[in-house]
């Protein structure tokens, strides 16, 4: 689809108005779901070398039971921050989705009646 | 004609919902501050023959916990502000996230307090990656989402 010029942006039904949010929505999660897959990368390296690097410590005898046990807690802890900035990369996402589709809605209503709204 | 028009304006009206908290300058501050402080306490375990026995290591573990409790409870009054609101859910985000980065810290000071660290143990108690994320999360807010 062509991408839209918003500053002339004139649909002249609901259909083109709908293809003009859309090709704006595309480019924005396309970018974005790059970005989250190198992040979420990161994270489950992390989480592989926590395991690994604690079953050394635990095969030469260096942690006792207790220090077993914070060592997983606290990787379990990774497990939570990671399930965490994925749910607010949702919000995240979600409130770019709505700024996306206003601001083309907004650009539509200025080229076709002149009148501008801001929010 | 008008009747759509007065549809559209009505979908752009709406788009002033804030499905994200309000920027925090204190709380991107103070998590600066202790991500740093765990920084050094990795660098500082990495360095071969150094002195990294806990009471070596401690001011590093107090700084840190000192900014996060800062950082804590300036999250936990904007979760609160953001009680009933569009937010509320990812203004709680912060807050667990934060207070998970505490809890990572204290483990590794736990561990510490019982034995000299190293870059295993570090490698195993993954503080740093940890208490990116409530960073990260600011860092958007403050971008603006």
């Amino acid at each position: 689809m062509e991408p839209i010029v918003l500053e002339t942006f004139r649909p002249g039904d609901a259909g083109e108005l709908a293809g003009g949010i859309v090709s704006h929505l595309a480019d924005l999660l396309g970018n974005r779901l790059q970005r989250f897959e190198q992040e979420f990368a990161g994270y489950v390296a992390d989480l592989a070398k926590a395991s690994m690097a604690l079953a050394l410590l635990v095969s030469d005898g260096s942690y006792d039971r207790r220090q077993v046990d914070i060592a997983l807690h606290t990787q379990e802890l990774l497990v939570s921050n990671a399930l965490l900035r994925a749910e607010f990369l949702t919000y995240e996402l979600a409130q770019s989705v709505l700024e996306t589709i206003f601001k083309v809605v907004a650009a539509a209503i200025k080229n076709l009646t002149g009148l501008a709204i801001k929010f | 004609m008008n009747r759509r028009f007065a549809i559209l304006a009505a979908l752009a009206l709406s788009g002033c919902v804030g499905l994200l908290p309000p920027a925090s300058e204190q709380i991107a501050g103070q998590l600066n501050q202790a991500v740093a402080a765990i920084d050094e306490v990795s660098e500082a375990a990495a360095i071969p023959y150094a002195d990294r026995s806990f009471a070596a290591m401690q001011p590093r573990y107090i700084r840190a916990l000192s900014s996060l409790r800062g950082a804590l409870r300036a999250a936990e009054q904007r979760a609160q502000y953001g009680r009933g609101k569009p937010f509320s859910r990812p203004a709680r985000i912060s807050v667990e996230a934060v207070g998970n980065c505490v809890a990572a810290v204290r483990g590794l000071m736990e561990i510490n307090r019982d034995r000299a660290i190293d870059e295993r143990d570090v490698a195993a108690v993954p503080v740093q990656a940890i208490c990116t994320v409530p960073k990260l999360i600011e860092g958007d807010l403050k971008r603006g989402g």
